[in-house]
């Protein structure tokens, strides 16, 4: 990579040295709107050497995005009876704070599931309706 | 109608109509306007702390960009708008609410240079008719605060001003900087309506000069055709009215811009000698900067040479807020400020958590000694050097939230703004797009950032064969 820039940066100075002498030689004793014309046509951007390196990510908010895919509508609506969560727009994601709360909740062990797949609050049966 | 006629008609009604203008102070909205803010510019600007007392300005110059931005902005309300001073002076002492206290403690607790001037002239005539702005001087005067003006218009030619500023000049607190892109007293007269002459702009900055104050003579927009003729007569006014800097940026064109503005854009080309200035701005800028179209370095390098030899022959500073040649900032900051400055060493304290600070020291180091220096986001945004980057209260400022889903705008920071179009190449804002080439990313470090690193230029060897200096 580092040849690579190397040799468009040296390739891209002695190109750039040719244009400004040519422009040079060509403004003297023109007047200021036959000079514009020739800024128009001899001093076009040199274009920049593009980047094949690794890529870093776009943007913060991509990593902290996840995806959930439902097995179907009905468990959205059955799952939105208890998070509000808005699953048509892409990246949006209102209440997370309560998605955050039941994390913690179940980090400090206070919310568990037992073998028959029923949540248990507080060591108090909830049944499958978590109350936050 | 001709153009001309057109342009200068609506210009001065435009002037005319604001003359006198008082501010309705009845209106609920009367002192709305928001200000201080952070600059959007933060990314490369020395002094992100920008301030405007008024929501608009009462001059008619034909190439003002804050016109562009303004009359593009859905929002825009015609109707005057002011800060509140009492607001002001609240955020200065650290009062007032949360959001005042947010600005204390990342600018005014830390005696951040406060740069008033950025879209509206502090000085126009609608301070000249209301005043405000007196107050906030008074109250940034007896604190000693430091501040950069950056005008062009009336109120400070009269001697209240006059007395306020000579008065406290002992602080020297204060620096000045005077617009003059149009040299000549004559065309001035064409582009920038309304406004005191160039010929009046020197003597004030003598006047200024001579009370003690840092002065700069800033050629911003330069355009080129324009302020090329006549330029090595006002800079040798300029230096003797005891300039101690000069500043420039080039003029710009907006691809979207209005047809008002399009208009005056017209204009200016003719004046230049250009035939379809938007053509010319077309051919001749680099399309990865988008669409506000800046031309590039090889069209710009002969009048940076002038400028940059001229400062270095007579011991000046010289500042180029344009993102070609920044590196040849002799003090890091593109405004023209001191990097070193005994007489009073708050007008030091600007940001050097930016890349115009770092693509210096690059500079320096290559031509010093031939080493390549690298960019890391999380040296050169630097939260302990500039922790306004960090403070969520001013994120929602920020132009980019409009864009933003809510999820994206919670915890938005400047230092998130920054990180995005840092790791975006496609975006006209990533260095290496807004710089040309003069950085290139090189690698991604531990963090997923990319690195940039210094690309000596060509302009760099053939301006030392000349005998040049670009170590300092």
């Amino acid at each position: 990579m580092k040849e690579i820039t190397n040799l468009i940066s040296n390739s891209k100075g002695s190109y750039e040295e040719s244009k400004i002498k040519r422009f040079k030689q060509l403004i003297k004793g023109k007047s200021e709107k036959e000079i514009r014309k020739i800024e128009q046509s001899l001093l076009k951007p040199i274009p920049i050497p593009k980047y094949r390196g690794p890529t870093a990510q776009k943007s913060d908010i991509e990593k902290r995005t996840i995806e959930i895919t439902f097995p179907s509508e009905t468990y959205i609506k059955r799952f939105a009876q208890f998070i509000k969560i808005n699953t048509y727009i892409k990246c949006n994601t209102y209440d997370t704070e309560k998605l955050i709360e039941l994390l913690r909740l179940m980090e400090e062990g206070r919310i568990r599931w037992n073998k028959t797949q029923r949540c248990y609050f507080f060591k108090e049966r909830v049944g499958r309706r978590i109350r936050l | 109608m001709s153009l001309k006629d057109d342009i200068i008609r609506e210009s001065k009604t435009f002037v005319r109509q604001n003359r006198g203008l008082i501010l309705n102070k009845d209106s609920k909205t009367a002192f709305s306007y928001h200000s201080p803010r952070v600059t959007s510019e933060f990314m490369d600007c020395a002094q992100p702390f920008v301030f405007d007392h008024y929501s608009h300005c009462s001059l008619g110059c034909s190439y003002c960009f804050a016109y562009s931005m303004k009359t593009n902005n859905p929002s825009f309300n015609k109707q005057l708008h002011a800060v509140d001073p009492k607001k002001f002076k609240q955020a200065l002492l650290g009062k007032g609410g949360k959001e005042q206290k947010a600005m204390y403690n990342s600018f005014f607790k830390r005696r951040f240079i406060m740069h008033w001037g950025g879209m509206a002239d502090p000085f126009c005539n609608f301070e000249l008719a209301n005043g405000i702005g007196y107050k906030i001087i008074e109250a940034l005067a007896r604190e000693a605060y430091p501040t950069i003006f950056c005008f062009k218009g009336s109120a400070i030619y009269t001697k209240k001003y006059s007395n306020l500023f000579e008065k406290n000049s002992h602080n020297k607190n204060f620096v000045f900087q005077v617009s003059i892109p149009i040299p000549s007293d004559k065309m001035a007269k064409e582009i920038e309506i309304g406004t005191p002459l160039p010929s009046k702009r020197i003597r004030m900055l003598k006047r200024l000069s001579d009370m003690g104050y840092y002065t700069i003579l800033r050629l911003r927009p330069f355009i080129i055709g324009l302020t090329d003729q006549g330029l090595d007569e006002l800079l040798d006014k300029a230096r003797e009215a005891g300039i101690k800097a000069i500043s420039t940026e080039f003029f710009t064109i907006d691809s979207r811009a209005t047809t008002g503005q399009k208009k005056r854009y017209k204009w200016i080309g003719k004046l230049a000698g250009v035939d379809n200035i938007n053509e010319y701005y077309q051919v001749l800028s680099p399309k990865e900067r988008g669409g506000y179209l800046r031309l590039n370095r090889l069209v710009k390098e002969r009048y940076i040479k002038k400028l940059f030899t001229y400062c270095q022959k007579h011991n000046l500073i010289f500042g180029c807020g344009d993102p070609d040649f920044k590196e040849l900032n002799t003090s890091g900051n593109c405004c023209g400020p001191p990097s070193v400055y005994e007489d009073n060493p708050e007008l030091t304290n600007w940001s050097k958590a930016q890349v115009a600070w770092f693509l210096r020291k690059a500079r320096i180091r290559y031509n010093k000694n031939g080493g390549i220096n690298r960019f890391h986001f999380d040296k050169v945004y630097n939260t302990e050097e500039s922790p306004f980057l960090i403070e969520e209260q001013f994120g929602q400022d920020h132009v980019g939230v409009v864009n933003k889903t809510a999820s994206e705008r919670y915890g938005l920071t400047y230092l998130s703004v920054a990180k995005d179009c840092w790791n975006n190449l496609k975006s006209p804002g990533n260095p290496r797009n807004y710089f040309n080439g003069k950085l290139l990313p090189v690698n991604i470090d531990n963090e997923g950032n990319y690195v940039f690193k210094y690309v000596p230029s060509d302009y760099e060897t053939r301006w030392k064969k000349e005998g040049i200096d670009l170590s300092k």
